[in-house]
This record gives structure tokens, sequence and C-alpha cells, in this order.
């Protein structure tokens, strides 16, 4: 079975009224109480300078199970809600970093952290033929840092097939691959630093990076 | 609850003054694009603009059901003039709603 890793990243309107952001935050965190095929959902707050908020992490079991959340009632009027750009009641902005839907294929939740852990997210637009080049710079920068409890380094399908998880829709995205890191404490995925930048060189035409702490709506 | 078919409700609420411009809009960006994609209009309305008060403007939607409506998000998404239309639009509007209905068993007779 092939799971589907999925992350939405967003950033906030400054003149949203709060009560919509924390009902926003609440359908997502506990969005497995309302739509039982997401996995593993959890929130967090960007820590890092880059101009992008909220994300919201989850996986499905399946492709099968992610087009059921597509198609269940509660996406449609609740999550387009908050996030469709005609909504409105829309309380994210566009991003100039063209970042919204990303996410990956794996055969096992390698991305799972327990809640109040923290997440270290680095989207890549890597050059051509650069992938196993850059997954090596992932392992030695795990290996060096023994707080990195969690590396998982892919290609971004998503971005491209976000319609079922599988098919592809669109020629390209702006974000070729994703490495997720993990953390015990936010301080730690703060500290981690981006030494592997240097190693990388031309490989990567564009990076970025956000930390945050995992508000997890599942039990650890 | 049946959840088809589905009428979509967007009550968009407008300044007085900007009641013509959204409905102009309406008319030639957001309900075409909209249709294009495959939701049927059932009927746009208004209230009166001389109630010193915000207008709201009401477009009523049907589509089959929400794995139609998935294939129709899928086509107004990735169609460039909607992303157009929709700033336009986020530019007049003061607030408003989107919500879906959904048959009742309530039935009407005469």
């Amino acid at each position: 079975m092939t799971m589907l890793r999925r992350f939405e990243i967003y950033s906030l309107d400054p003149k949203a009224p709060p009560a919509k952001v924390t009902a926003m935050e609440a359908s997502m965190r506990n969005a497995q109480r309302y739509i039982p095929e997401v996995l593993h959902s959890a929130i967090g707050y960007n820590k890092s300078d880059v101009a992008l908020h909220f994300v919201w992490e989850h996986a499905y079991e399946s492709s099968a199970s992610y087009q059921r959340y597509m198609v269940h009632p509660f996406h449609a009027n609740i999550y387009d809600r908050y996030l469709l750009n005609d909504s409105p009641e829309r309380i994210v902005t566009d991003n100039p970093y063209d970042v919204g839907l990303l996410g990956y294929s794996c055969g096992a939740p390698i991305y799972y952290l327990p809640p109040g852990s923290a997440r270290r997210l680095v989207l890549l637009r890597l050059a051509e033929g650069q992938a196993d080049f850059f997954r090596a710079i992932t392992v030695k920068a795990q290996s060096a840092n023994p707080q990195m409890i969690l590396s998982a380094f892919a290609e971004n399908t998503f971005g491209t097939r976000w319609l079922d998880g599988v098919t592809q829709m669109l020629e390209t995205t702006t974000y070729t691959h994703i490495w997720e890191q993990g953390y015990e404490s936010l301080a730690a995925a703060a500290a981690a630093g981006s030494d592997w930048r240097a190693a990388a060189g031309a490989a990567v035409e564009k990076g970025i990076e956000l930390w945050y702490q995992l508000d997890a709506g599942y039990e650890g | 609850m049946d959840f088809k078919p589905i009428y979509i409700v967007d009550t968009l609420a407008v300044k007085p003054a900007e009641q013509i411009a959204m409905l102009k809009l309406l008319k030639e960006e957001g309900i075409p694009i909209m249709q294009d994609a495959g939701l049927e209009l059932v009927g746009c309305y208004s209230t009166s603009p001389d109630l010193d008060e915000d207008v709201l403007i009401q477009v009523t939607w049907k589509v089959a059901d929400h794995s139609a409506f998935n294939l129709i998000r899928k086509e107004f998404v990735t169609d460039p003039r909607w992303w157009g239309y929709s700033a336009r639009a986020s530019q007049l509007r003061t607030g408003g709603t989107r919500r879906f209905f959904y048959p009742t068993p309530m039935r009407m007779t005469v």
C-alpha cells in the first residue's frame, strides 16, 4: 500500500477574524474527527523568517482514501470556506513563494513524530538529475546532527497530482522535492541550521525552510 | 441526510455603491467561469440598495453531488480567469458566506 503524505501551507490574512482562524485551526488539527481518512493531522505556526504562517500536515493510507477525503462534504463545506480564492470567508492570502499543496508517496509513515515534537521543512527546487546527490546530503546532515531524530526526503509528487494524488495534472511545480526533518523541540529545529546549502551548491535552484511545533490532533 | 443534489448559496455583502459593480462582475466573469466549470446557475438575487445597509447579493448554484463538485472545483481553480475574478470580487466584498444546502424531507404543496 502506498501512503500519501500531504502538506498545506498558507500565509494568513492579517485582517482575518481571530475566531475564524481558531475555527480553521480546529477543523484541521482535528480533521480525523470529521473525515476518518485523514491520518496524523497536525498544525503548526512557522517560526522561520519565511512569510508563510500556517502549516497543516497529514497523510492518507492510500490514493483511494485521499479521494474519499476530496469528495467528503466536510472538505467542501469547511476547508474550502477558509481557503478558496472566491470564498467570501477566505482567511488565507496568495503568497510570493508559490507554496500551497505539497506532498509525496511513501510505503509507511516515515514522517511520524509524536505530538509536541518540532518539524523543520525544507522545500526545494532541485536541478534536474540531482535528487540522488541531494539525498546523500540529507543522510550526511542527519548523521552530523544527533538532534535530528527524523529525516525524510522525497519528490514532491502532490504538487502536480492534487486531484487524486496519483494522476499528473500539471507539467511542473515550483518545489520538486521535500525534506522533512524531525526534532524533539522547536529550539532544536531552529538551531539545526542550513549547512547543507554549501554542500548542495547549484543542485538547489530554489529553497525555503519552515519550522514549527506540532499541534497534533492525534494521540502519541 | 442525503447529500444530493447540492445547492451552493453564495451570499456576497457589498456597500450599496458597489452593488452594480459586483453584479456586473458576476455577469461578465464570475457566472460564466463557474458555468464553464460545470455549475448550474439557479438564480441571482439582490437586496435593495436603499436600506442604508450593506447589500446582499445571493447567487445559488446547483450540482449533482460532492463527487461532481470535486471535479468542478478542479475545473475552476485551474481556470486562469477564476484567479483574476476572485481577486476583483474580494476588493468589492465587505463580507459574506458560502454554504452548501441539501434536500430536506419537506414537500411543497398548493
